[in-house]
This record gives structure tokens, C-alpha cells and sequence, in this order.
């Protein structure tokens, strides 16, 4: 069994590796770097934005979740796809817009300072690496129980793989593995799908009558994962407005030509990885009928075996070639899916520290391309090796307090800072400052003093601190702005709201009159 | 370049505006006055503000009837299938045909608004 997983694995490793070698020939430039040349199609960004979307977190945590916990885990995926509203109306053609690699490029061309982009460079470093570690996390204890590779070994294995596919290909080879990825993920659910739809006669309702049947009537509504009544619209805040402020999927809007392509993009996604989280409920559901939730449990106290287990269930079972095949695929599919996720993730921790902190902070923009894709790489480097490191340390230790944190670092910190830069004509460098710090620090020592790592001994009984941490986020954002908005002379207030206007004109039209006017 | 943002903390005494910042925000000032542009977010406000506040209320409104209406969202519907699974359905759906109307309608009339607006912008310059 161990040798067919080894041989599947490095199948997909080897494919990974060819598009990464084809990608490194056409990575030279800053904009093929960090955007792939900025011209993908929109099927082909949507397909990659699904499969940075579609991390193992979602294609084995919610599954898990529904397997073990029913209704809870079905609010997770159904959450995961609403989310995408707000990125499609409000966010994904502004920042297409007035962007060019990363969030901080947005904030720096609003508020053209400083002080306001290296704000969003800790908001991106922030949460790209507390929603790293769960990843490198997961894959090493996947691997580890799936081919009995230790776990450090197996962290470092994801490490060097997700490093060679940014430090050579850039966006480009991330781009075509995500996309690789997705594209086996959504089959092998089809297949799962078909098959377990098959062995109940194709009517899902019998799927909701043996879990009712075999757990009793609490698995079909919420309340077995989430305690208290708050937790479900919390869950909801996070996801709504935390997708709206992960960096990594806004990243993804610069790799095609205009505004139009990425709404166009969104869609795609949407549909997608929708229809991925939709199935999971009955996937989940399967899980626990025809594997059982002890033997689950027994695999993995998180759930997160359910849908390889299933797989190997519908293959034929334990022992048997097909059930040994179907679990090698599932597995193998898990394996890219940490690997993609993961290189998208440092791509555009890469960008926030090269492009923002190197190049726009610290030399003023005064640097030229070859050196711009050099520091590029080192930067990839040192997160690629940060990310490893503090893989290694979270062995044994609750990551899923870092998911909900990073989500909820991007509702709170980023999230108020992209929106009011977009919409608020007062908004300033204090108030960016003010909301991503008040953001930050509200999210992060809530999310600590909570369920989901206090467990019992819990200060603040909501499992996402969105709730409040959110709020707090747009009052720091308000009050930076409020305490600084009379300072300083009418001038430069007057060229601060010139300055909005320009941005807000180039944000909705991708227009900028200001630049337009000057270079007549 | 000048600082055109409010930093923490702003200059005691700020370097003059320069006469091509000055010019290029009259543009600006222009652009965002134009009878175009405002027709093009009077348009955005009205596709996007009833799209998203009422799926947002739906979403929000179950999610809080997940955590305090157990009972009703218990309640059977066709088999074991019961009101909780139903409105989750409905949120797919909703987010679907959503994402589809915004879509549809910013192809067809917010592209083209802004389209006009921004060759509006241009030939004001020339």
C-alpha cells in the first residue's frame, strides 16, 4: 500500500516539477514574478483561485467536520462559498484596479505613505503565516500516518517542494499547480460523489436518515462543534469578511489583464469550490454512516481522515486494490493540495516583504527589475525556511487556533483597512495604522483567550473572535483617522481628498486621471 | 513625490503642493463630478446594495437562527431533511444566482458606464 502511495505521490510531485521547470523559463520579470505577466484567462484564474481556496483545510477539515459533527461542519463549507459575495462586489475589482502585486500596493496608492504600507505588510505577513503553520502542520502529520515518514522529515519534504515551485517559477508555476490541483480534486470528488450516491441508490435523503438513524437527531443541527449561540454567526462574520482580507487570494486579481476578467474569475471560483463544499455534506455524511465515527476518531481524533477512509470504504475496503488505490489518490491529491496552498501563501508573503518592505519602504522604489526579483527570491527563501521552522514547532500543539486566527486577523486588520481605503474619503495613514494595529492585537488576544485554545478555561466564550474583534478593528481605523483628520496644513488635506478622488475614479473605471493628466 | 496622506506624525511645516500635483488633481476633482461617473456609481450603488444587503441578511439571519432556534431549525421537511439543511441549500443557491445577477449586470451596464466614464475623463483633457 505504502509503495502504490509513495509511487502516486511522486506521480503528482514529478508533474508539479515539470510545470514548475516549463513556468522557470518564463519567470524573469517582477510582473511574471509575482503575477504571472498578469494575463490569465478567467478560467484559468478561477480555476487556480478554487484551488488556493480548496486547502486541505477544506477538502479533508470539512468533510471531517460534517462526518463527526453534522450540521457544524455543513455551516463551515456553505460559509466558505458566501464569503466570495463580498470579494466579488466590493473588493475584487478595486483592488485589480488600483493594485499591481500585492494589498499593500492598494493601501500605498490610496494613502502614498510609508508608514500606511508597511501597516499592511504586517497584516500580510501576519496572516499568511498563522495560515501557514496549520497547513505544514497537517501535512506533516498526513504524511506521517499515511507513509509513516516522521513528521519533521515530512515538513521539511513540504518545505523544500513549495520552495522550488516559488523560488523557480514564481506565480507562474504556482499558478499551474493550483490549477493542476484543482482540477484532480473536483474529479476524485465527482468519482467519490458518484460512487457513494450509487451505494444509496442515488437519493442523498437516505445519507440524512441513517446519520439521524446512527448518531440521533443532534448531528442535524448545530450545536455539537459550536457551543455557544453566538459561535455560528461569528463563523459567518470570519468568512465573509475575512476572505475579503486574506492577501493571498487577492494576489490572485493581478494575474489577469483587467477588472473584468477578475469578476469574471470570482465566478468561476464560485462555482467551483461551491459545488466542492456542497458535496462535503454528503461526503461527510457517507463517512459516518459507511466507515463509522469511532473508526474515524481512531484515525484521527479531528476528522480529518473521513474522506480518505471513505475512499478506501468505496474502493472496496481495507486490503483491497481498489481500496488501497482509491486511498493512495485521495491521499496524494491531499498532499498537493498543502503543497499548492502553501506555495501560494509564501508567494505572497514574498511580495508583501520584497516588493513592499525592500523595495517601496525601505529604497523608495529605487530599485531595478533583476535586483527586484532577486530579493524576490530571497525573501521566498526566508519565509519558505520561517514557515518550516515554525512548522516543526507546532508539532502536538492546537493549530486550529491559527485558522481561526488568521481569518480572523484578515476580517479584523485588513478587511476595515481595504474597505474604508476604497470608500471613505477621510480615511489616512493614523486610521490604517490605528485599524491594523486595534485589529490585530483584538483578534489575536481573543482568539488566545478562547475555546479554541483555552478550551474550558475560556475567557471569551465565542470560538472566532470576529464577532468583536471586527468591530474593534473599524473603531481603531475611525479613531486613528478622526484624531489626525484636523492636524496638518489645508493644502495637504486638500490634496489628501484630491487624492481620493483620483483613487476612487481609477478604482471603480481603471482609469487614473491624475497619472492620465500628468503625462499629457 | 510628496506625502499626500495624514501620518501619526505630519511635518511641522510641509514642502508646498507643486503646481503638476495641483493640476492632475483638478483632473481628478473633474473626473469624480462628471455626470458620467456619478450616473456610473448612483448605478453601482443601486446593483450592489440590494445584491448584497439582502444576501447578506439571509446569511447572517440563519446563521443566528443555527446558534438560538434549534427547534425550528430541527423542524422535518421531507424525511430526515429539515429547515437548517434547507436554508443552508438556499444559501448556495442564493450565492449562485447572486454572483450571477452582479455578473451579468456589471458586464452589461456597469462596464459600459464606466467605460464612458473614463473616455469622458479623457477627452476632458484634450
Amino acid at each position: 500500500m505504502k509503495a502504490m502511495t509513495v509511487g502516486i505521490f511522486l506521480l503528482i510531485l514529478m508533474l508539479t516539477l515539470a510545470i514548475t521547470w516549463w513556468a522557470a523559463r518564463r519567470t524573469h520579470t517582477t510582473s511574471e514574478f509575482y503575477a504571472g505577466g498578469g494575463n490569465l484567462s478567467a478560467r484559468a484564474n478561477g480555476f487556480a483561485l478554487a484551488g488556493d481556496w480548496m486547502s486541505a483545510a477544506a477538502f479533508l477539515g470539512f468533510s471531517g467536520l460534517v462526518s463527526l459533527y453534522g450540521m457544524d461542519g455543513s455551516l463551515y463549507a456553505v460559509a466558505a462559498l458566501v464569503a466570495f459575495l463580498v470579494v466579488l462586489m466590493l473588493i475584487a475589482e478595486p483592488v485589480r484596479n488600483t493594485g499591481r502585486f500585492t494589498f499593500g500596493d492598494v493601501v500605498a496608492e490610496r494613502m502614498r505613505s510609508r508608514h500606511a504600507r508597511l501597516a499592511a505588510v504586517i497584516g500580510t505577513v501576519v496572516v499568511n503565516l498563522a495560515y501557514m503553520v496549520p497547513q505544514m502542520a497537517g501535512a506533516g502529520a498526513l504524511i506521517k500516518l499515511l507513509l509513516g515518514i516522521p513528521y519533521d522529515l515530512a515538513i521539511v519534504l513540504v518545505g523544500v517542494g513549495m520552495m522550488v515551485y516559488v523560488l523557480f517559477g514564481g506565480m507562474i508555476a504556482t499558478t499551474w499547480v493550483q490549477i493542476v490541483k484543482a482540477v484532480l480534486l473536483l474529479i476524485a470528488a465527482i468519482v467519490l460523489v458518484l460512487m457513494l450516491l450509487s451505494a444509496v441508490h442515488f437519493n442523498p435523503l437516505t445519507l440524512f436518515a441513517s446519520v439521524e438513524h446512527l448518531y440521533g437527531p443532534r448531528m442535524l443541527v448545530a450545536g455539537g462543534y459550536f457551543h455557544h449561540p453566538l459561535d455560528p454567526l461569528s463563523l459567518f462574520l470570519s468568512f465573509v469578511f475575512g476572505v475579503a482580507g486574506l492577501p493571498h487570494i487577492m494576489t490572485r486579481f493581478y494575474t489577469v489583464p483587467d477588472a473584468r476578467t477578475a469578476r469574471k474569475s470570482v465566478l468561476w471560483l464560485m462555482f467551483l469550490a461551491g459545488s466542492f463544499f456542497l458535496v462535503t455534506t454528503l461526503i461527510g455524511f457517507a463517512a459516518a454512516t459507511f466507515v463509522g465515527q469511532d473508526a474515524i476518531r481512531t484515525a484521527d481524533k479531528g476528522g480529518n481522515l473521513a474522506l480518505p477512509l471513505l475512499a478506501q470504504y468505496l474502493g472496496g475496503g481495507a486490503g483491497t486494490f481498489g481500496g488501497q488505490i482509491f486511498l493512495a489518490c485521495i491521499s496524494a491529491i491531499a498532499f498537493a493540495a498543502i503543497l499548492a496552498v502553501v506555495a501560494g501563501l509564501t508567494l505572497a508573503s514574498s511580495g508583501a516583504i520584497a516588493h513592499d518592505l525592500y523595495v517601496n519602504v525601505i529604497n523608495d522604489g529605487k530599485v531595478g527589475e533583476a535586483q527586484q526579483v532577486r530579493v524576490a527570491r530571497i525573501a521566498t527563501l526566508a519565509v519558505g525556511l520561517l514557515a518550516v521552522l515554525l512548522g516543526l514547532l507546532a508539532q502536538g500543539i492546537n493549530v486550529g487556533v491559527l485558522v481561526i486566527l488568521a481569518i480572523a486577523v484578515a476580517a479584523s486588520a485588513n478587511f476595515p483597512v481595504i474597505l474604508l481605503s476604497i470608500f471613505w474619503r477621510r480615511f489616512n495613514t493614523a486610521g490604517v495604522i490605528g485599524g491594523m494595529a486595534v485589529g490585530l492585537a483584538s483578534s489575536v488576544i481573543l482568539a488566545f483567550i478562547g475555546p479554541a485554545f483555552l478550551k474550558g478555561n475560556a475567557i471569551f466564550p465565542i470560538v472566532n473572535p470576529t464577532i468583536l474583534s471586527m468591530p474593534l478593528g473599524f473603531v481603531g481605523a475611525w479613531a486613528g483617522t478622526m484624531m489626525t483628520s484636523h492636524s496638518g496644513r489645508r493644502a495637504i488635506r486638500e490634496a489628501h481628498e484630491a487624492r481620493f478622488d483620483a483613487f476612487v475614479f481609477r478604482a471603480h473605471t481603471g482609469l487614473d486621471p491624475e497619472r492620465e493628466h500628468t503625462a499629457q | 513625490m510628496i506625502e499626500l496622506s495624514h501620518d501619526p506624525h505630519p511635518p511641522q511645516d510641509p514642502p508646498p503642493v507643486p503646481l503638476r500635483v495641483l493640476e492632475g488633481s483638478s483632473a481628478s476633482v473633474a473626473a469624480v463630478q462628471s455626470m458620467n461617473f456619478r450616473a456610473l456609481v448612483s448605478l453601482k450603488v443601486r446593483v450592489v446594495a440590494p445584491l448584497l444587503g439582502l444576501s447578506l441578511l439571509f446569511i447572517l439571519c440563519t446563521a443566528l437562527l443555527a446558534g438560538y432556534d434549534r427547534p425550528l431549525m430541527a423542524q422535518k421537511v421531507l424525511g430526515a431533511f429539515n429547515v437548517g439543511y434547507l436554508l443552508v441549500l438556499l444559501m448556495y443557491g442564493l450565492s449562485w444566482v447572486t454572483a450571477c445577477i452582479y455578473v451579468y449586470a456589471a458586464n452589461n451596464r456597469l462596464d459600459p458606464q464606466a467605460a464612458l466614464a473614463a473616455d469622458a475623463a479623457r477627452w476632458s483633457r484634450t
